[in-house]
């Protein structure tokens, strides 16, 4: 294989493979712009969390009103963030793990292009007043239409690419990352025509559920099946290891793909008894896929834990692992009564959102975007301050404290209201204390979100440009892999 | 069959099962559910919403008002909302019929509504006028009606106008002192009006097959 050599400013050699020359234009621009709507999406989760403290926080203005501005926040994580990280870091696992250039990369320029033009169309339709009220498709009907056809330009060259592989053995990352992909065309598409099928003629109840049922599956087999996918991928690559147990592994994918794609009503809700009753068999069963993967990374990584301690990578790993750990703990428990008549419907929902979310998803694609853009452009992503890891410390605390926060407010909340006459704005005063904990973490998230976008985005600018850009203590290299100095 | 490939069909087969099991059987199980008369009552149940209520629901969903309040009366074995006050029966899928879409929430920041127009009741010798009075007066500003809100207040579903305007419509009866500029009235607007009725149309209070009124 031909390698392109690239001579940085302090004269050491950064070794530049075709692959990498080939999707560094793509997965910069997508990283660039997932992760500056991820900044956005915190942002606007900051303003939802500091409403509950103060709710008369720009109530003047209809386009910001609580439920506006989360349901917009909602949009900006799942589709801004999520489906746009995920397209770039599966175009380059599979083609690191196929061993092949990047296929028709101006499919995916257009299909980005349309896609965040359509997220925008939703964000401002959802705080013009135009949200379908449908959990998880909140969307306008002309922003889903342009999303669902974008994603399809998005998706195509990733199954392009690992239909043109060289390497022909197919890995468990891959397996996962296009179980991502391809779920997530079809319950997208799915769910759009069965929503407007239905429409007139059946139960509005059933919308609510083909809403939870998408949400459920977007959670599970896109977003966690993509989280799945990173870490069994750079694991083994960062440790220089192979991954544990492949069995395991499949194991896990086939759990996840079973119990993630069941689910979405919660116990108690107006749902027949049949319907409830699945969401929380799935519920009790997500620890089946869960328990796999930590196994897997724990037994990948036995041995190495100052790696983990010291590796920027590692780091994010090891928090998305524990996180991940703890959300399928949490999922379990809140199957059980006593715990689901605490916790249910209180602001113990927001902390399980936000350690699935933050916690699992956002740490595992901050790890693999620094990672691929460190491949990409030889450069380590610079820290916020001078010392590495000082940035991983900001993120975990704002996590802790805003979980921390929410959790306590929830359990307050419904020790309170489990006394029944008990008045309800009592309940929400004694959690108003740690909601500005919580409230105070989320301040720290976005920070760190903020300072991550800023330093992708220049990254991302660099690479997509190819202009020459000194970032930190070292030269990110330029023109798209030509030998520079 | 290559590896690839069978996972592939193993995808498809666990996604076709998936959406039979959650989305076309509900489709055909309680989604076609009907109204039907009820043998205690002898009334159909559950009827449209009509006019200003309708309107109302489209409020209440643009508004985003299910980010903050469920509409979802919890069975007893699970909560307390029954001797709450918050309805006097569990919600079941018959009750959102002609919702469309239904807003069951997922957090209660603000309390559950399903049962909101039975709580909303007239004091001794108030009129229904004063009634909608004082639920816009908690949509304009939540002060007005209680000492330490959590809700904010829409004072965009509200105009400011003069007293003299041609305007058409009835003013807001603000208690002494509350008005926001002398010569002005506070005039609620169409939507403010039928988010009020679409609260108000909000009741959870027949006895089902599914869901008897439980006993004292």
């Amino acid at each position: 294989m031909s390698e392109n050599l690239v001579e940085s400013e302090t004269s050491d050699l950064i070794v530049v493979d075709p692959i990498n020359v080939s999707s560094r234009f793509t997965v910069g621009a997508l990283f660039g712009k997932a992760t500056g709507w991820l900044a956005l999406a915190f942002l606007a989760e900051f303003g939802v969390a500091w409403k509950l403290l103060f709710p008369g926080f720009l109530a003047g203005s209809p386009w910001l009103t609580h439920g506006r501005l989360d349901t917009a926040a909602d949009v900006m994580f799942w589709y801004g963030f999520l489906i746009q990280a995920l397209i770039g870091t599966s175009l380059w696992i599979n083609a690191r793990i196929g061993k092949v250039d990047l296929q028709l990369p101006f499919l995916v320029g257009i299909g980005l292009t349309f896609w965040n033009l359509g997220v925008i169309a939703a964000v401002v339709g959802i705080l013009a007043g135009g949200s379908t009220g449908i959990p998880g498709l909140e969307m306008p009907g002309y922003a889903s239409f342009v999303l669902l056809i974008s994603y399809l330009l998005m998706a195509i060259p990733v199954l392009a690419t690992f239909h043109r592989r060289g390497e022909k053995a197919v890995y468990v990352s891959q397996c996962f990352i296009l179980a991502s992909v391809v779920w997530f065309a079809w319950i997208f598409s799915a769910a759009l025509y069965f929503i407007s099928a239905g429409e007139g003629s059946t139960n509005g109840l059933t919308n609510a559920g083909i809403g939870l049922w998408y949400q459920h599956n977007l959670k599970w087999v896109v977003g966690a099946g993509s989280g799945f996918a990173i870490l069994s991928y750079l694991t083994p690559k960062i440790l220089q290891t192979s991954l544990n147990s492949r069995s395991v592994a499949f194991f896990g994918l086939w759990t996840l793909i079973l119990t993630g794609s069941w689910g979405g009503a919660s116990m108690g809700s107006p749902f027949p008894a049949w319907y409830s009753s699945i969401g929380v068999i799935a519920d009790v069963w997500i620890l089946a896929p869960v328990g796999a993967l930590v196994w897997m990374v724990a037994a990948t990584g036995a041995g190495s834990k100052q790696e983990f301690k010291t590796e920027t990578t590692l780091r994010w790993i090891a928090l998305a692992v524990c996180s991940l750990a703890l959300v399928g703990i949490a999922g379990f428990l809140s199957s059980l009564k006593v715990v689901e008549t605490l916790t249910g419907l209180t602001f113990a929902e927001y902390a399980g959102e936000s350690l699935f979310e933050k916690g699992f998803l956002v740490t595992t694609f901050i790890g693999a975007i620094g990672f691929i853009l460190a491949q990409l452009s030889g450069s380590q992503l610079p820290s916020i301050c001078c010392r590495v890891g000082r940035d991983h410390r900001l993120f975990l605390a704002g996590l802790v404290m805003t979980v921390v926060g929410f959790l306590g407010a929830g359990l307050l909340q419904g020790l309170v209201l489990s006394i029944g006459k008990a008045p309800f704005s009592t309940a929400v005063q004694y959690a108003r204390p740690l909601l500005f904990v919580a409230t105070f973490g989320m301040g720290l998230v976005v920070l760190h979100a903020v300072s991550f976008a800023l330093r992708v985005g220049r990254i991302a600018m660099t690479l997509t440009w190819g202009s020459c850009c000194k970032i930190g203590d070292e030269t990110v290299i330029s023109d798209r892999g030509n030998v520079t100095s | 069959m290559s590896r690839g490939i069978s996972i592939f069909v193993g995808l498809i087969v666990a996604f076709l099962f998936s959406l039979w099991g959650m989305v076309v059987k509900p489709l055909n199980t309680f989604g076609s559910q009907d109204a039907s008369v009820l043998a205690e009552t002898g009334l159909l149940y559950p009827t449209r919403r009509v006019g200003a209520a309708q309107q109302g629901a489209d409020v209440y969903r643009s508004l985003g008002c299910a980010a903050c309040h469920t509409q979802q009366v919890q069975p007893n074995s699970l909560s307390p909302d029954i001797q709450r006050g918050w309805g006097t029966r569990r919600s079941v899928a018959r009750d959102y019929l002609f919702d469309k879409p239904a807003m069951l929430g997922s957090v209660r920041v603000g309390p559950d509504l399903s049962d909101y127009g039975n709580r909303a009741v007239l004091a001794e010798g108030e009129t229904r006028e004063d009634l909608l009075n004082r639920e816009l007066l908690r949509l304009y500003n939540p002060r007005l009606v209680s000492e330490k809100p959590l809700k904010p207040g829409y004072p965009f579903l509200f105009d400011v106008l003069a007293l003299d305007s041609q305007v058409h419509r009835v003013g807001l009866v603000l208690p002494d002192g509350e008005s926001p500029i002398p010569g002005k009235r506070v005039v609620p607007t169409d939507e403010a009006i039928a988010l009020v009725e679409y609260f108000l149309s909000l009741k959870v209070e027949n006895s089902l097959y599914e869901a008897p009124i439980p006993l004292e």
